[in-house]
């Protein structure tokens, strides 16, 4: 059943030919893309191939290399793959039959590296990209439709002083080309420290020194609510520093990842991690923008009470502050 | 993922992907939702696309030739085609029973020989997608039949069976252009 030299050669010309004017018909670029903006889990995706394929120092690929990491995750978390996949499926239930009891639900959002960067505001010049929120919280809640008529408003958080910060943005400072590295179980310095798990109070200090990470991040990307769903979810905008005036050095690249830990104050002051997941890291372009929406039953947000949930961007990690008033 | 990625090993070839995935993915979005009339699900079909690319790194030679992009094109049709299929949204038949046909001579040759090329360039046009496809990546691309199975996700048996029935069905529409 093959064909003769002419008729592969006939068939192949003609295959392509009308492979080119079946293109010819395809709308240009620009056109394609106000039709169609790629999902921030296609470019996930996509990225994670491109950061996978050049790396030197060996990507862990396979079964083997599987298995491996999920020991080391389970070594450093004390959590197995099993456990982890209990919290989400435990919040999936919750949401399922606890959704319809979410009612009246108020969330406050704050971005508490951001309310840091709000009491040095003036001071700190150069980091106009987030400091509108910063200088008056409460108007950016309101400019966010997050008003008080919702049951929303913001409050600014003081929990570093100066000395705290300095010291935490010592143990913090992870050089930016080690981001891939840290994208599945790496964390920041001072990570060591983080071997409890959910439900267990926080080494003290902890959360100083996340928010002072978190204002090494705002630099680099700006985090706030943007809306609550139902009481049952909300949206935070995301948005990547650009690369600012003409003649200006290029902004570092920007990898980010959803949100991976959530922490409750308890009534004590202290904080108790209730959610953690499996940090994925996506890269971002400069000048991009973006919503990302979030189950508060998912991230074991269940009961009232003030939340913080962190992301990593590169090496850092960024914390918002979330107050649900109440959950009927 | 993993498995997938480890196909391409050099930073030559993440350049290359990189220049491939910036270049093409809108275009291979359209193509795949031409096929799947839904956007999202054109959109699993490029990623998928380029999965399947990672493994035939060492066929695409210049970034921007006719030639890759032809061939990028035909990786994300087969792609849309398989998520058709496991859609259920049109049945493939394959016919296994249908290979001792296969041994039987074909008149494809007499009708590329004797009909004229604009005919044969819109017989093709108006094949379905699926019989395109395993054409172009058997006359086309230039696979071996190993290679083309690979890359449309097919067991080399089913390739064959795809070959002679996609070039049954252009022979048929040749056939009907002579008639008409």
């Amino acid at each position: 059943m093959s064909l003769n030299i002419n008729g592969k050669r006939l068939l192949s010309e003609a295959l392509a030919d009308a492979m080119d004017r079946d293109l010819a018909d395809v709308p240009a670029e620009e056109e394609l893309e106000k039709q169609h903006r790629f999902s921030k889990k296609f470019v996930r995706r996509i990225k994670q191939i491109e950061q996978g394929i050049g790396d030197e120092d060996g990507v862990k690929a396979g079964a083997a290399g599987k298995a491996e990491r999920e020991a080391e995750t389970e070594k450093k978390d004390g959590v197995n793959k099993e456990q982890r996949r209990g919290f989400a499926s435990r919040g999936k239930r919750a949401l399922r039959y606890g959704g319809m009891a979410a009612a009246f639900v108020c969330v406050i959002g704050l971005a508490a590296f951001l309310s840091v960067m709000g009491r040095m505001g003036a001071s700190k010049k150069n980091f106009s990209g987030g400091s509108p929120q910063l200088e008056d919280t409460e108007e950016k809640g309101e400019q966010n439709g997050i008003d008080s008529g919702d049951g929303v408003y913001e409050e600014a958080v003081d929990t570093v002083t100066d000395d705290e910060k300095a010291s935490a943005d010592d143990a913090a400072e992870v050089p930016t080309d080690e981001l891939e590295e840290m994208t599945k179980e790496d964390a920041p310095a001072g990570a060591e420290e983080n071997t409890d798990f959910v439900g267990e109070p926080m080494a003290p200090g902890w959360q100083e020194q996340l928010l002072a990470e978190s204002e090494k991040a705002a630099a680099l990307i700006s985090w706030h609510l943007t809306a609550v769903y139902d009481g049952m979810s909300f949206a935070l905008s995301s948005e990547v520093a650009g690369s600012g005036e003409t003649g200006a050095p290029p902004a570092p690249l920007v990898s980010v990842s959803r949100i991976y830990e959530v922490y409750c104050r308890e009534s004590a002051g202290e904080w108790v991690r209730v959610y953690h997941t499996d940090r994925d890291m996506s890269r971002c372009e400069p000048d991009t923008a973006w919503e990302d929406e979030y189950f508060m039953q998912e991230l074991n947000m269940t009961k009232p009470g003030t939340y913080r949930v962190v992301r990593q961007v590169n090496s850092y990690r960024q914390v918002l502050e979330l107050t649900l008033d109440r959950m009927d | 993922m993993l498995l997938f990625l480890s196909m391409l090993e050099t930073p030559e070839e993440q350049s290359k992907f990189t220049k491939l995935y910036e270049t093409y993915r809108y275009l291979l979005w359209y193509v795949a939702k031409d096929i799947l009339k839904d956007k999202d699900l054109a959109e699993d079909a490029v990623q998928e696309a380029y999965l399947t690319l990672t493994r035939h790194m060492d066929q695409v030679e210049e970034v921007d030739s006719p030639r890759t992009k032809r061939f990028l094109v035909t990786i994300a049709k087969s792609r849309a085609i398989d998520i058709l299929r496991r859609e259920h949204r049109i049945e493939v038949t394959e016919f296994e029973d249908a290979l001792g046909d296969i041994s039987g001579g074909d008149a494809l040759d007499d009708y590329l020989a004797v009909e004229r090329y604009e005919q044969i360039v819109e017989a093709i046009r108006n094949l379905e997608e699926n019989y395109r496809v395993v054409l172009e990546c058997r006359y086309l691309h230039e696979m071996s039949e190993k290679e083309t199975a690979e890359t449309l996700g097919l067991a080399e048996k089913t390739v064959n069976v795809r070959i002679w029935r996609a070039r049954k069905k252009l022979q048929q529409v040749l056939s009907e252009y002579r008639e008409a």
